[in-house]
């Protein structure tokens, strides 16, 4: 883990424990969700974040439950950390009428609009333009201390809606964090052979504002390094672009058979995912024992249980409200 | 106990897997998450974790076997435990509801317009068509593709004659063209009885050529009432005649032994005699008195018999009341009055009305058995037929009987046959043992 | 009784703007060229001064970038009129418009809205030749969650396009460019026309014309000579594509039993086709006398040379002759 800017974070063991727990319950959520998928019980398809627990939990825990937040359709972990309601979610990737979005969103459509998740979106780059029009409502507005963060991956960053939207963010000076979760792979062509300049946060610099980058796997480097952007933001700074380095281990969907990259490289990386990470800098400082972390281990798998038993107690959506809210009244 | 291992589904329109190789051996370790076999599905080739730790307890399919998704391939659990014998398919926890489709709406079938028969016509021209009694195959088109429109149907329309659309409707129904009626109504307009007297002069006319006709009468007004009266009576009451033949010897006797000594007018007939055994017997049995009105059967309890009397150019029924309360004598010249008064058209309504049962005496001319009419709202009537001799064996001896035929026409929503055999029983023998019509 | 006054189609769709943002602060306009160039039809004169460039936005050449703003401020709380400048630019923007303004109102459960409208310069006749002079109505309609509307007069621009920016859906407003120009009255005090509701402009009896947009005013003219003949043609127009006001078409044709469909849009899988299945779908099928017509333009990219552009679309003469094969 990296230098941490904050030392009195380390004092606040009530913090540190709520990312560890967070981390947890999304890579469990994860893994839970692989295997129900496996069972036949979760429809279409899904696009797991195991190995990129640090960038969703560690951004959102700098974000604000007012600020805005775009998701993406990788966005479980963005979802958790911004305070959506776990067994919501797990009803929502179950298709239950008393999931997140009636059960006609589904695991890329996740919202909730009281946490200020401005839903999760299937169109890769699309978040970035929604993003700037949700910044003008805050800018319009002149809302006091509140910012909009998108989400994308380091294959979306091409998409034109990115630059777009950076473009726009910059000349009028938004209040936009563009999160960059670069997490080597696209689908499943490596960065280096869709890019020229694999240097991503230059692109902020080419349209005149400012970046940010840091580990993507060290949770609290993502967290310090969030913090800080946002501070920069919310003082009227225009946009922000922060590049979060990390690797996906996990599979791009469900009919991924991983045969882009080696398992030996899928292997070093699960070793050094974040949680292994984190788990060593508690125990390394002594903030926690091995055992208070496996505590943490058995409630978040505890708690995906339990979302697991209530989702699926959830009921059906009915088919005579189908064409309901095709309108708005 | 042991955990099922699946094959899993991978993808949503993965339907089965094939094992390409078992990574492990019965018997051997597996830690939670760690590959256990590679399969093969129609995208890739990929390996699955186990998701629990324990031993390989069994293997229910060998390296290339294809199976379906969701089914167990094999048990991990602890070294001994049971295996469960039957290959379940995997429980998917709770069974997936397919949410019924929900039926597709269709607007209610419009109603179909007949008519047409294949002619060209525009959906308009149909419903005109329809709508008006116009048949299409009598209809010029005049549309450039040889269809009607609506036009066509509407100069149809317009050429057509005048008629109430009970004439119009009753006349599709006869196969009557409306053009060769003379309609009676106002301005020439055909109404519904114009029909018939054409559809008997079309009948009429086809039959011309066999035969001369020599007069041709209208429906006066009585035969007319009559016409219509018998009609409706035939039509509209399920009606069963029973006959039952009575020996009327001794009725003769006892009739000749009350003239004795008398003057024609004061004569008892034999028909007297018979309207007071039926107003015994009528009085005896209740539902001979009964009347159906609507949905109730009404008894009444007086009992008026009323007698067939043919007049000139038709047939009245008068009604002699209260025959239980008359002697025969009053019965005899009650009878003679009206029938007087008939054949001078001269009776009452009151005189003609109120009948419960109807006599209805053609015995004069020998008819042998006829199944009279009922008049209505009676529940029955009673033909009388003519006398006739027949050879019968008294006492060992060969004797003339008088016999007479009594015909009872009923209505079978009022009276059931075996009421009525009952009643024609009771009536021949008060007839046989006529002294027990006078007491 | 209120004053009437003359007005341009163009003036009228200024007005209902300016009205809707002094009425509610949460209105704003973005577009391109929409401030001291006062827009690319001169719709938006006079609007910068009024109400100053936050409200009155100016874009870069972003379509992407600004339809999506539209799209994330609307779900945020403000009403965003976002201008295109050519109802082809469309294709740039898809995305925003159809999978995420259209959708996110039922993917979202109905939590949230989009009430934004999306005014955009449609139609050719203009010499802008293949890429600037397109009717893509269908591509809107046939998304469900975008509304639809298409004004022929003044009158009918100003109120429904006031109507539009008070509905909470994504409304699509296809103003017709060669109409900018017209003049029509409208009355002094406020009003609003419902979406869904079709106007009878010219009552007839003998054949009903279906129409929107351009094609209406052509319809008239074309009405005006059969009447000359005795023959008495009504013309429907419709107005507002989606929501449809199924009832009126329904209405008209059982009445006249012949019907004849005018849109300037390719008639090939142009929306002529749904009105026309709207028709025989319904009771009036049994009142038609004739089979039903359409008039559109024809199967290729819209041609440069003036005389090859005004056959391309319907002319008074093919919407003559159509009416004549039904009469």
């Amino acid at each position: 883990m990296g230098e941490i800017k904050d030392k009195s974070l380390l004092e606040n063991k009530e913090f540190l424990q709520e990312l560890m727990v967070r981390m947890m319950t999304v890579n469990k959520f994860e893994e839970q969700a692989f295997w129900l998928f496996g069972q036949g019980l979760v429809h279409g398809t899904m696009h797991l974040s195991i190995g990129e627990e640090a960038t969703g939990v560690g951004t959102t825990a700098a974000l604000t439950k007012e600020d805005y937040m775009l998701a993406t359709h990788r966005g479980h972990g963005q979802a958790l950390g911004k305070g959506v309601d776990l067994n919501s979610m797990m009803a929502e990737i179950l298709a239950r009428a008393t999931g997140t979005n009636h059960g006609k969103g589904g695991s890329m459509h996740i919202c909730d609009f009281d946490n200020g998740i401005l839903g999760a979106n299937g169109i890769v780059g699309a978040n970035g333009p929604i993003a700037c029009g949700a910044a003008l409502t805050i800018k319009m507005k002149n809302i006091p201390n509140r910012v909009c963060a998108a989400f994308f991956g380091d294959g979306a960053s091409n998409e034109g809606a990115i630059l777009e939207s950076m473009n726009l963010a910059a000349a009028w000076d938004l209040p936009v964090m563009f999160i960059l979760t670069n997490n080597t792979y696209g689908m499943s062509t490596p960065l280096d052979r869709v890019v020229k300049n694999k240097d991503l946060k230059q692109r902020a610099a080419a349209f005149g504002f400012k970046a940010y980058e840091c580990d993507g796997n060290d949770v609290l480097a993502v967290y310090e390094t969030v913090k800080e952007a946002r501070e920069y933001v919310v003082a009227g700074n225009g946009p922000v672009l922060v590049v979060e380095h990390t690797y996906r281990t996990s599979g791009h969907s469900k009919s991924d058979g991983n045969l882009y990259r080696t398992k030996e490289e899928i292997k070093y990386w699960a070793d050094r995912n974040p949680i292994i990470r984190f788990r060593q800098f508690l125990t390394e400082n002594n903030i926690f024992t091995d055992e208070e972390i496996d505590a943490m281990q058995a409630s978040a798998d505890k708690a995906i249980a339990d979302a697991i038993e209530y989702a699926k107690a959830q009921p059906q959506p009915v088919v005579a409200d189908l064409e309901a809210d095709v309108y708005a009244e | 106990m042991a955990t099922a291992i699946c094959m899993p589904k991978n993808g949503m329109d993965m339907e089965e897997g094939t094992i390409v190789k078992w990574l492990k051996n019965v018997g051997d370790r597996i830690e939670k998450d760690e590959p256990f076999m590679e399969i093969e599905t129609d995208k890739i080739t990929m390996e699955t974790e186990s998701p629990v730790s324990g031993v390989l307890l069994a293997k229910l399919y060998e390296d290339g076997a294809v199976v379906p998704v969701l089914t167990a391939v094999g048990y991990i659990g602890e070294p001994g435990e049971k295996v469960p014998e039957s290959q379940a398919a995997a429980p998917a926890e709770e069974k997936k509801e397919e949410a019924p489709a929900a039926p597709f709406q269709t607007a209610a079938p419009a109603k179909v317009l007949s008519g047409g028969n294949g002619i060209p016509a525009t959906p308009y021209a149909k419903k005109l068509a329809s709508d008006n009694g116009v048949d299409l195959a009598e209809v010029t088109p005049s549309g450039r593709h040889g269809e009607i429109r609506g036009v066509d149907v509407e100069n149809a329309i317009h050429a057509q004659p005048k008629a109430t659309p009970l004439a119009r409707a009753m006349a599709a129904d006869m196969g009557i063209d409306l053009k060769n009626v003379t309609g009676s109504g106002y301005g020439g307009k055909i109404m519904s009885a114009d029909l018939t007297p054409e559809e008997r002069a079309n009948v009429e006319a086809a039959v011309k050529e066999i035969e001369e006709v020599l007069e041709r009468r209208k429906l006066s007004g009585m035969r007319k009432v009559i016409a219509q009266r018998m009609s409706a009576s035939h039509t509209e009451i399920p009606n069963v005649t029973q006959n039952i033949k009575v020996d009327v010897t001794e009725l003769l006797a006892l009739r000749a032994k009350i003239n004795q000594g008398k003057e024609k007018p004061d004569k008892v007939s034999v028909n007297d005699i018979i309207i007071k055994a039926v107003g015994k017997a009528t009085a005896e049995f209740e539902r001979f008195r009964m009347t159906l009105e609507g949905n109730e059967y009404v008894v009444h309890d007086q009992i008026n018999v009323g007698m067939a009397v043919g007049i000139e150019d038709g047939l009245v029924v008068p009604v002699i009341k209260d025959v239980d309360k008359k002697s025969l004598v009053e019965v005899s010249k009650k009878a003679k009055e009206l029938a007087k008064k008939a054949r001078e058209g001269k009776l009452m309504p009151d005189e003609m009305g109120g009948g419960r049962i109807t006599i209805s005496n053609i015995g004069m001319y020998g008819t042998h058995s006829f199944t009279p009419i009922i008049n209505q709202p009676e529940a029955s009537i009673v033909g009388v037929c003519g006398t006739e001799d027949e050879l019968a064996l008294v006492d060992g001896e060969v004797v003339v009987r008088k016999k007479m035929m009594i015909c009872v026409t009923f209505d079978h929503r009022i009276l059931n046959g075996t009421e009525v055999c009952e009643f024609e029983s009771y009536l021949k023998n008060l007839l046989e043992n006529p002294i027990s019509i006078l007491i | 009784m209120s004053e009437m006054r003359q007005i341009t189609y163009r003036d009228a769709v200024r007005e209902a703007m300016v009205e809707e943002m002094r009425r509610d602060e949460n209105v704003y306009f973005m577009g391109e060229d929409i401030g001291a160039y006062c827009g690319a039809f001169g719709v938006s004169k006079n609007m910068l001064e009024e109400f100053g460039p936050e409200r009155i936005r100016e874009t870069p050449i972003s379509e992407t970038a600004f339809m999506g703003a539209g799209v994330g401020s609307a779900i945020t709380g403000m009403r965003p009129i976002v201008e295109l400048m050519f109802s082809d630019f469309m294709a740039v923007c898809y995305d925003q418009i159809i999978n995420q303004a259209a959708k996110m109102h039922f993917m979202f459960a109905g939590k949230v809205n989009v009430p934004m409208v999306i005014r955009t310069p449609s139609g050719g006749g203009t010499g802008a030749a293949a890429q600037h002079s397109q009717s893509l109505e269908q591509m809107y309609l046939h998304v469900p969650g975008l509304k639809v509307v298409v004004p022929s007069t003044p009158y009918d621009a100003k109120g429904l396009l006031k109507a539009s920016i008070r509905d909470n859906n994504t409304v699509v407003f296809l103003e017709q460019k060669r109409l900018y120009k017209e003049k029509g009255m409208i009355p002094d005090e406020d009003y609003t026309i419902p979406l869904g509701v079709a106007d009878v402009k010219r009552e007839g009896t003998d054949v009903s014309i279906i129409t929107y947009g351009r094609m209406v005013q052509m319809s008239l003219q074309v009405a005006e000579k059969f009447a000359e003949e005795g023959i008495n043609a009504e013309v429907l127009d419709l107005r507002s594509l989606s929501p449809l006001d199924k009832d009126a078409i329904i209405a008209t044709a059982k009445k006249t039993h012949r019907v004849v469909i005018v849109h300037e849009a390719v008639q090939f899988g142009g929306f002529g086709g749904e009105i026309a299945a709207t028709i025989t779908d319904s009771e009036a099928f049994y009142y038609l006398d004739a089979p039903i017509k359409r008039v559109g333009a024809l199967y290729c990219p819209v041609p440069f040379n003036p005389v090859l552009e005004a056959e391309t679309f319907p002319t008074p003469a093919k919407i003559e002759a159509a009416v004549r094969d039904v009469l």
